[in-house]
């Protein structure tokens, strides 16, 4: 499956591919007519011959089309280099971003996005390099040999074989010295890393070092380590080396062995002189294609490597939706989750048959402790997943029945990890909604709270949002994530443990935000901070995928059971101290 | 500080000094083996006129054996060479790396505090590795170039000075010429590309780490676009440099084709000329074609000679600072007992800011008191110079009743604990991270201190117990679980001056409730003296100084 799907892609660039090699054999013949040539006038030279002087013309003629050729095609070749780079690109990123499309969003809220950046740019590089370069030298190194065999073979057949053999003892040897060696050289293969690693970080935890006065036995150590590691690399590096030292041993040998051989057969008149000296100046070319492959090997394993994990990716099956409908939903009047089952792996249920209610205009908390499975109602209502067992009734209707995009344009998240896009704040707002305007924008800062630093700003609304939205702090990334969800017009808010990595005091603040653009609006709010939604029109209590308790603050405290443990705790713990 | 090229060189070249035997034999080994693979052709061409029945030296035989001898040396010295060369750039990594260190050591801690600090490690460390590569793959092979320059250049010389004269020119054109040209041509398309480049791939990142949310907010087909869009620009980019390279990698070419059939025709003439014998000129010949390898290899070089000595100015600006905190003449050990820290009309102030004006506090032993304030207003300030981070401009500074400035850094540190917004935890065992805060520290004397912290029923939970690995767990250790870690560093030093510098700042609600919960139990008697903005944290203190403007 894998070879049927590698040679898909060597299949779109499989014309400059066929160039790619025809340019290589360009520069050997253009490289064989100026060794003929000069073969030819070194011969006479030996000889003595009178007609030096017309084989003098015909080398001079020879050589300088040989170097103009040979010049033209470098230049084809890196243009055609090119090309096949950049189909590669374009072919598999255009597979990957479709099938990111495919898979959805809850494939990214399960599995995280650092797998797909590191395919969809290091295993797209490295994929560029095994297509361009090592495929081309491979089809090229191992049909070579070949070919000057039969050009050499009329003039000796003892020293093209030798070297045609040392050739293929290049590979072999290596393969079989590899093998060997492959243990020895993974168990050191992060020595370098580990050092690096070691070293950064104790440069980055010097302050720390310094006031606990531990830098003196840190640098230390490190001057010991330094030494192991040195002999562990030195021992890999060996290793290494030693296959480098394969490739030139049986290069250089097996050309000096096949002169050696041509040279004697001369001597006992079986060889031409001018056959025998194009031998000589010829054997290098035996040679360089296989090393330069050996060069591109590890571009070979990497391409394929890359190659495996890519394919992987692209195989996975997508959570398959249950068909959409096409309903657009105006307005998000009622959410009813009816019998609610659902599991992430198919083992554990996260969800175990839950059923409420959000009525229009509600406000209902859904609270409990982490695994409890309050998250993954948010997740389920936004169409995340589908499940398999129960229902979720959005305005009385099927939820797949509605378009997809449709239903979760009129539904605004405000989650625990707000991304912020690497560019301006205006960008930032204007993903949720294309048009908006400047006053639109100003006014949902406004209302999350935010309006008086952002014009604070020099370039305001276009000031530069950094790498991780690093211009904003953790309150106020959740700032924007409320302006955001103000934006979206939408009919239903879920806000999910919004607060959750916030202090005290930005954690007051924002849940002021949430209740002033939640009053009125229909609103799922998912939390385990009890102090804040007393106010709230339900509060349902989830334990371990079941509903525990539902109803108001008042009548939970009044039953005395999870909700009142809870809510007791966390306020002893707040008011605690402050008496002392 | 613009540093002159020629002085950057001198230094850098001072710190190859220990090892230039270890250097000497390698570049040794580097030019036998490239004397030995050009040697073989040389005696493969006279074994060829010997056999064709000329005369040559030392009989036809011994040429013959002389080239397989050759070729079998070639790569046993090749071998050496990289070994050798490798065993030095390692060394002199960890060479660089331990000056860099101990450099950094004596600033500290007062110059990695600072907003820019982060920005310095990351250019240092990568400075680091250009350095390494300018030691380990370019003083070789530009002196191997420059000695088989001279050598091959004699050989020829010795035939026919014309043929030394072409050699000469053939050379300096592959090595020197070309290598330049190629360093012109992409400096600027180089700098632009690179630039795109990394703009393109982190916004192709951005995209996909905020993938869920564009796709949640219907924006995703646009991002793609817009990727495709930029990936359009960069490719064109990419085109012109690719275009570039053929150029030269073609014109390299095309200076060895062109040289070597102007030598043959050069022989030519001096043959019929009656100057060079035929021998002369088959061998000369065949070993001029073979001998380019030496000269090819410097093509790479030249594009990273001014990155090597931006990056050494980098380092030695920093390896060249003279720290100004350092233990005076006659500092002693700090042997005050009573835990008490005083301010006696302490101004200062730094970049031409003034931060702290006559400021005076006694805080008497066993006292919890908050420093309170905005930011900016001198609270983080006035702790470190408890610890000696500077020292003041005007006034005293006390621990323990002794002016910080007569005791040594060491020993104040000892006598003074701190615990920060973030604890830095090292990639090595939970045990060992706790340990940092005493030296000698026992098992016992980690697990009680972690008990106390209220972190070892965690630790316990934990297959490795005491020994996980801190790297391990990864992001799994929430902010209160590393300050709990902090803590338990800070109760094994059993300092009793304990300096908290927004120790709960990034912890949410519960969180912070819970640790200064455990902090008051378990410094009864220490004296505390807390920095924070947040009345919930400063309400919890006996005393509370608040400062404006740099006063009380």
């Amino acid at each position: 499956m894998i070879n049927k799907k590698l040679l898909k892609y060597a299949a779109k660039v499989k014309s400059e591919l066929c160039i790619a090699v025809i340019l290589k054999y360009v520069f050997f013949f253009a490289n064989l007519l100026f060794v003929f040539a000069a073969a030819s006038l070194l011969e006479s030279v030996l000889k003595g011959n009178a007609d030096s002087s017309e084989r003098l013309s015909f080398f001079i003629a020879a050589a300088l089309i040989a170097a103009v050729t040979r010049f033209l095609a470098s230049l084809c070749t890196s243009r055609n280099t090119f090309a096949i780079t950049k189909k590669v690109q374009n072919a598999i990123r255009k597979d990957i971003y479709a099938k990111i499309l495919d898979l959805g969003a809850g494939y990214l809220e399960k599995s995280g996005t650092s797998q797909l950046v590191s395919l969809a740019i290091e295993g797209v590089e490295m994929l560029e390099v095994y297509f361009a370069h090592y495929i081309p030298q491979f089809l090229y190194s191992v049909t070579v040999p070949f070919i000057l065999f039969a050009i050499l073979f009329k003039t000796s057949i003892s020293a093209p074989t030798a070297m045609l053999l040392s050739v293929w003892l290049i590979p072999v040897s290596i393969v079989f010295f590899m093998k060997r060696a492959k243990k020895t050289m993974q168990r050191f293969r992060n020595t370098y890393e580990e050092l690096y690693g070691s070293f950064l970080e104790n440069i980055q935890g010097l302050v720390t070092l310094k006031l606990c006065n531990r830098d003196g036995d840190v640098s230390e150590n490190m001057r010991k380590n330094s030494e192991t590691f040195r002999q562990r690399t030195m021992k890999v590096l060996s290793l290494q080396l030693t296959s480098i030292f394969i490739m030139d041993f049986f290069s250089l040998v097996g050309a000096a062995t096949g002169i050696f051989i041509v040279i004697h057969s001369f001597m006992n008149g079986n060889a031409d002189l001018k056959g025998t000296i194009v031998i000589l100046m010829i054997s290098a070319e035996f040679f360089l294609p296989m090393r330069m492959l050996g060069a591109l090997f590890h571009a070979g394993m990497n391409g394929v490597a890359a190659f495996e994990n890519i394919s992987a990716f692209l195989d996975q099956t997508s959570s398959s939706y249950r068909c959409s409908g096409n309903a657009k939903p105006e307005r998000i009047e009622s959410v009813v989750v009816k019998d609610l089952t659902f599991s992430y792996d198919g083992k554990r249920d996260v969800l175990d048959d839950v059923s409420f209610e959000i009525g229009k205009g509600e406000s209902v908390a859904l609270i409990g402790s982490s695994g409890s499975g309050k998250s993954t109602i948010g997740s389920l209502i936004l169409r995340l997943f589908d499940t398999p067992a129960g229902k979720i009734l959005i305005n009385g209707r099927d939820i797949s029945d509605f378009d997809i995009q449709a239903l979760r344009s009129r539904i605004a998240l405000v989650s625990q990890h707000t991304y912020i896009f690497n560019s301006t704040i205006r960008e930032n707002l204007l993903i949720a909604k294309s048009d908006a305007t400047d006053e639109e924008m100003l006014d949902a800062l406004e209302i999350a709270g935010l309006r008086d630093f952002v014009t604070s700003l020099p370039l305001g609304l276009d000031s530069k949002t950094g790498e991780w939205g690093s211009l904003f702090s953790g309150g106020q990334k959740q700032r924007i994530a409320i302006a955001r969800a103000v934006l979206k017009e939408s009919s239903l808010y879920i806000f999910d443990e919004a607060t959750s990595n916030l202090d005290a005091e930005n954690e007051e603040k924002i849940w002021k935000n949430i209740k002033e653009i939640s009053q009125n609006k229909t609103s799922l709010i998912i939390t385990h901070r009890l102090s804040m939604i007393k106010n709230c029109n339900k509060i349902i209590v989830l334990d371990k995928g079941h509903i525990a308790e539902s109803g108001t603050h008042e009548k939970l405290l009044e039953n005395r059971g999870i909700y009142f443990r809870m809510f007791t705790e966390q306020s002893e713990l707040e008011t605690e101290g402050v008496e002392a | 500080m613009k540093k002159s090229f020629f002085k950057i060189s001198l230094r850098l070249l001072k710190f190859v000094r220990p090892l230039v035997f270890k250097m000497l034999f390698s570049i040794s080994a580097g030019i036998t083996g490239h004397a030995a693979a050009i040697g073989m052709m040389s005696a493969a061409a006279l074994f060829l006129c010997g056999a064709a029945g000329k005369t040559v030296p030392y009989g036809t035989r011994f040429w013959g054996y002389l080239m397989l001898i050759l070729a079998a040396l070639r790569g046993i010295l090749h071998y050496l060479e990289q070994y050798k060369g490798h065993e030095i750039a390692f060394r002199l990594l960890a060479k660089i790396r331990a000056e860099l260190f101990d450099s950094l050591r004596a600033l500290s801690p007062a110059k990695l505090v600072d907003k820019k600090s982060a920005d310095l490690v990351t250019s240092l460390m990568s400075d680091i590795e250009i350095i390494e590569v300018f030691f380990a793959h370019t003083i070789a092979p530009a002196t191997i170039a420059a000695a088989m320059f001279l050598i091959l250049s004699a050989f020829f010389t010795g035939f026919h000075p014309l043929l030394g004269l072409t050699a000469s020119l053939a050379y300096l054109a592959e090595g020197i010429a070309v290598p330049y040209l190629g360093f012109t041509l992409s400096r600027k398309s180089g700098r632009i590309y690179r630039g795109t480049m990394s703009q393109l791939n982190s916004g192709l990142t951005d995209s996909l780490q905020g993938m869920k949310e564009l796709i949640l907010f219907g924006r995703e087909k646009e991002a793609f676009e817009k990727i495709a869009r930029d990936t359009v620009s960069l490719q064109k980019i990419n085109s012109d440099i690719k275009k570039q390279e053929g150029f030269i990698t073609g014109t390299s070419i095309l200076i060895i084709s062109l040289f070597s059939a102007a030598f043959l025709v050069l022989a030519c003439f001096l043959y019929k000329n009656q100057s060079l014998a035929e021998t002369e000129l088959f061998a000369s010949f065949i070993t001029f074609v073979s001998s380019f390898a030496p000269f090819a290899a410097l093509s790479s070089l030249s594009n990273t000679l001014t990155g090597t000595f931006a990056a050494a100015e980098r380092i030695f600006d920093v390896t060249d600072e003279i720290p100004v905190i350092k233990n005076r003449a006659g500092a002693r050990e700090m042997k005050g007992s009573e835990p008490s820290l005083e301010c006696c009309g302490v101004s200062f102030g730094y970049n031409k800011k003034a931060i702290l004006k006559d400021l005076s506090l006694f805080i008497k032993p066993g006292t919890k008191i908050a420093i309170t304030g905005e930011s900016g207003s001198g609270k983080t300030t006035l702790l470190r110079l408890f610890l000696r981070f500077w020292d003041v401009d005007k006034g005293a500074v006390k621990v323990k009743g002794e002016d910080v400035r007569n005791v040594t850094l060491e020993s104040l540190r000892e006598n003074t604990a701190t615990l920060s917004q973030e604890t830095y935890l090292f990639n090595t065992t939970i045990a060992e991270n706790i340990a940092l805060g005493r030296k000698n520290a026992t098992k016992e004397g980690i697990e009680e201190a972690a008990k106390k912290a209220e972190i070892h029923d965690f630790i316990m939970t934990l297959p490795e117990g005491y020994d996980t690995l801190v790297g391990e767990l990864g992001g799994r250790l929430s902010g209160g679980e590393r300050q709990r870690i902090g803590i338990a560093r800070t109760l094994l030093s059993n300092s009793d001056i304990v300096l908290l510098d927004e120790m709960t700042s990034s912890l949410d609600a519960l969180n912070e409730s819970a640790i200064l919960k455990t902090i008051r139990e378990t410094m009864k008697e220490k004296t505390v003296v807390t920095v924070t903005h947040r009345e919930s944290v400063a309400s919890k203190s006996d005393i509370i100084f608040h400062i404006k403007g740099g006063i009380k």
